[in-house]
Parts: C-alpha cells; structure tokens; sequence
C-alpha cells in the first residue's frame, strides 16, 4: 500500500520552503524536522550556558539537560550505562579515535586488521594512519553486493586485531548480518569488532548490547539531527583503558605543570567546551524517531523503494549496484553511456536531488567497475509522488541522450 | 534554464563521436588530468613539431562535458602554433568562468559557454584544457597528473 499523503513531510520546513523540491539524499544527510530545530533555537534562546563547570544555575540546567540526552543516546541503542556514549562531532572523528587511541596502543608489526570491500572511506583511511597496507585485510563481497560469508570465514582465521564493518552500506543499501558476523567473529578470533552506523541508526532500531560489538559509531546529521554531532559508543572496560586522543580542559581530574591525570570515560573523551547546542538538537532527533517509531519509518521507506524498483524496470540500459534481499532504500544505478555526472544535473534541472560520483567508497566503485554510480536515497518524508517524478526525470534523460 | 544551453547538439554529438580520441605515439608532451569528485580521467598527448602541433589526441572517461570539451580542443589545435595553442587555452577557461568573458576567436568552442551557469561543472569543461596546459608547460616531466576540483 503506498499512501499518497505523507504527514510527517509537514514537520519539515524545508519542503515549505522549496515545494518544488524532490529531496532523493538521505544518505548523505537528512533534513531538519521543526521538532529539532525548534529544541535548538529554545535552548539557545532560553537556557544556553557552559555545561559542567558553572557554579550558577543557567550552567546547572545546560549540565542536566546534556546528561539528559546522554542517557537519551543510550537508551535510543540500548548501551549498560550512559557512560559508555561519548559525543564526538560524527562517524568520521569517531573512527579516528578508535584508530588512535585504541588501535595505536595495541597492534604489532605481525597483527593484521579486517575490513570489507564496501566501506565508505571514513571506515578505511583513518586505520591506514595506523597500520601498513599489507596489514589490512578485506572482506570481499559476492556479485549481489553482499559481504562473502566464505571468504570473512577464511579471513577470520588470521586473528585479526580488529574488525570494522558497515552495518548499512552508503552505496549498495546493503544491510549486513552484523550480529550473525559478529557472533562468529567472537567465537574464532579476539577481534576488538566495530560498527559503523552511520546509515543504520536511522532507519533500524540498534541494540548494542544484542549486537556485542565493542565500538559503534553514528552521526547525529544522518538521523534528522544536526551536524557537528555524532556518537561513539565503546564498551566501558575498553573505553576506559584507553588513552585519550586529544586533551585540554573538560577531561582532567588534576593538572599540574609536571602532570595531568585524566578523567573517567566519557569525559576523558571530550576535550574542550563540547556542541552544547547541538546534542540539544541530537536528542531532540532521537525523540522525534522515537514518537513516529521505526516500524512506521520503514513501512514508508520499504513501500517508496519498491515503487520505485518496479518504476524503473521500464528504464532501458539500467543496471542496478546491490541486490541483497537485506537492504536499506538506497539504490545505486548506472545508465548505459551516460555518466552519472550528467544524470545528476539534469535530475537537478527538474529540482531533484540525488548523489552523483563515488560516494566515499572508491575501492567499491573499483569492485563494481564503474567510475562513479548515480543513487537515490529514501527518508521517512518521501513520498509516492516523489518517486514518480524522480523515475519520470530518469526516463527524460534516457531521452535526451538517445 | 534551458539544459539545451548547457547540452548543446555540438556538444550531445561529440560526446557520441569524440574526434582525436586516441593516444598519440611517439608524443613529445603528455598529461594525466584527473577529476576526483566525479572520476573524469582523461590522458592528453601531444607531438610538437617545429613548434607545431603536429598531432594531438586524448583518452579516457568521463561526463558528457569533459569528453566534448576533449573533441572540440583537440579538434581546435591540430596544426596550430603553441603561441596560440596557450592563448586560446586562457580564453577558453575564461569563458567558462568569467562571466564578461570575451569570446573572440573560439570558433566552436563557444558552445561551452553554457557551462558558466553550472558551477559544478566548470570543471568538467576545464580538465582537459588544465591536462594540455600542464603537458606543455611541465615539459621536463612527462606523464604528469593535474587534477580539479
Ligand atoms: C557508511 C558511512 N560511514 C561513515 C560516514 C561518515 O559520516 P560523517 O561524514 O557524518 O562523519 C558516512 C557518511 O557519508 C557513511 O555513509
């Protein structure tokens, strides 16, 4: 059943203020609901002050409000403890210090690393800084865009240090069998196992402890939430032995011109003044996803990506990159001949907005042998009419490069 | 806006049939040019003869523009002195980026004047062109690589 009208697209002001507007690129950032932006603006209007060192009651309140959204955060992934959810300004910086403070203390020259063939660059580049290239080793993935079960079998056998997956991947909507992964994982290696969540969080609920993965990482912006926030969840045992990666106030027990000692988990990860206002907004997100329900959030996005794949079954020349059973919606394309460099400028002259290029996954642009895909991506405010025009857009141009 | 101002038929036609799409060999100057936003990647050769271009050809893959923009360059400087070869060159960039370009003497070159409008994809019309500037000015190196973005 596709329903014609779509609520929840009311509660986001950017359609008001481009009702032309057919926004297909949720996987690179969400847009803002009023609820979010409206947590923001209050806060900053009303209550903003430094959080955990004014004495005075406006810092109090800020404090309390941050905590709140601490526990929020847990909550929203079911962590043991809030302690345990570090904010950090996203999946990027979040990687970067799993790489530096944990991966750096720990990996010798004989100690390899797993990572797989779909990773988005910020899963790749930040463990290259660390650990040479013969040290990485790669998941391959099947010809549907799966990752290849045998050959994550056969790479377990290594004992690799570390193993860092997507949970959802950016470009072929792949949705990985991440507890299954990492059940096995757990049984034949010591891995240290980390997700990234960037395009999980939003469209499935998330269990870490279900999971039993060590680290997770997501961005606040990909989650109708603001940029600039994000969080790194790490069991608290690991988080605590690691040293920080950066340091400065906020993260000090002690600090004297000879020596400093730090604080416990999160704080020792939160050097400087953190985006107050900004994990304002992130918990307001975390409130809006919850009062629609992910059940709700997929009945949308599932029933706009299948009109949208039998849409474009009438397309000539049209190969589609990722055909999991298991996927978010996302579909990444190619046309015969045309670059999708200029299928995206003409989906822009109709006022829609795709990705056009690489997605931040060159190695997977090399796997499947292209330069660079076009890709639609779907968020809960689509709508039936979206799709047909998007697939309406495609069909003209087919027609102009005829 | 029209996207027949961007896509002109001159364009949408070499883009089908690139001409000089090849690799001259023996070359005297070459240049890899390289667009890492979109993955354009093209390789312009050149044979420099008595301060001629005797041939010229390029390579690659890439949008609509840039393997148009490769046609019509190539096509424009065969046979033609480097004085003009450069000076041509600067006012080709110029008329995709500025917007009181002069456009004297660009013969068919002036359908990329569209792409002014396109910001993104300046670059597209310009990789080529940087490639061919960068091949004859960086003549002690050859098979070096330009990129935009
Ligand atoms: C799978 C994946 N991982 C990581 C990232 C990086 O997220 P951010 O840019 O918010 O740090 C993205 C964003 O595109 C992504 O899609």
């Amino acid at each position: 059943m596709i329903q014609k009208k779509n609520n929840i697209r009311d509660d986001f002001p950017i359609f008001k203020n481009h009702p032309e507007l057919v926004y297909l690129d949720s996987t690179a950032t969400t847009q803002k609901p009023k609820a979010v932006i409206n947590a923001m603006t209050a806060f900053v209007s009303d209550d903003y002050a430094t959080i955990n060192r004014g004495i005075y009651s406006l810092s109090y309140h800020a404090t309390q409000k941050c905590l709140a959204a601490r526990k929020a955060v847990q909550n929203f992934i079911n962590a043991k403890s809030e302690k345990e959810v570090v904010f950090v300004k996203g999946t990027t910086e979040a990687i970067n210090i799993i790489a530096n403070s944990y991966l750096n203390h720990v990996i010798t020259d004989s100690d390899s690393i797993l990572l797989s063939d779909m990773e988005h660059h910020a899963n790749i580049v930040p463990w290259q800084q660390i650990v040479s290239p013969n040290q990485i080793k790669v998941c391959n993935i099947t010809n549907s865009g799966e990752l290849d079960w045998d050959d994550f079998k056969k790479k377990c056998q290594n004992n690799p240090k570390l193993i860092s997956l997507t949970h959802v991947s950016n470009v072929l909507g792949t949705i990985n069998p991440i507890k299954e992964l990492i059940a096995y994982a757990r049984e034949h290696t010591d891995a240290i196992i980390v997700i990234d969540g960037a395009q999980a969080v939003g469209h499935m609920a998330v269990d870490v402890q279900d999971l039993d993965c060590d680290f997770y990482c997501f961005s606040a912006h990909k989650l109708y939430g603001p940029t600039g926030i994000g969080v790194l969840y790490g069991k608290y045992e690991l988080l605590d032995e690691m040293t920080p990666y950066q340091t400065g106030g906020d993260m000090i027990e002690l600090v004297s011109f000879e020596q400093s000692t730090f604080t416990k988990p999160p704080a020792k990860f939160e050097a400087g003044t953190p985006a107050i206002m900004e994990i304002m907004g992130l918990h307001a997100c975390i409130n809006y996803i919850s009062t629609i329900g992910f059940k709700h959030i997929q009945e949308i996005e599932y029933s706009l990506y299948e009109q949208l794949i039998n849409e474009v079954q009438s397309l000539k020349d049209f190969t589609i990159h990722g055909e999991s059973n298991h996927k978010a919606a996302i579909l990444s394309f190619s046309i015969k001949d045309i670059h999708p460099h200029d299928i995206g400028t003409i989906m822009d002259q109709e006022h829609i907005a795709i990705r056009v290029g690489h997605h931040c996954a060159q190695p997977l642009m090399k796997r499947l042998a292209v330069p660079a895909t076009a890709r639609i991506s779907i968020g809960c405010y689509n709508t039936s009419e979206d799709i047909s025009k998007c697939v309406t857009a495609l069909k003209k141009v087919v027609d102009f490069f005829k | 806006m029209s996207l027949n101002k961007l896509y002109e038929q001159m364009i949408l036609e070499h883009n089908k049939n690139p001409r000089n799409f090849k690799k001259v060999d023996p070359c005297t100057h070459s240049s890899h040019g390289h667009n890492p936003l979109c993955g354009d990647d093209y390789v312009v050769s050149i044979r420099v003869k008595d301060g001629i271009i005797d041939d010229i050809g390029f390579e690659g893959m890439g949008c609509a523009i840039s393997k148009a923009s490769g046609s019509l360059m190539t096509e424009t400087l065969i046979g033609k002195p480097i004085d003009f070869v450069l000076d041509t060159k600067d006012k080709f960039i110029n008329l995709v980026t500025e917007d009181d370009a002069v456009n004297e003497n660009l013969g068919k070159l002036v359908v990329f004047e569209g792409v002014k409008k396109y910001p993104v994809r300046v670059k597209c019309a310009a990789l080529v062109w940087r490639a061919l500037e960068d091949a004859l000015i960086n003549t002690s190196s050859n098979n070096n690589t330009v990129t935009t973005e």
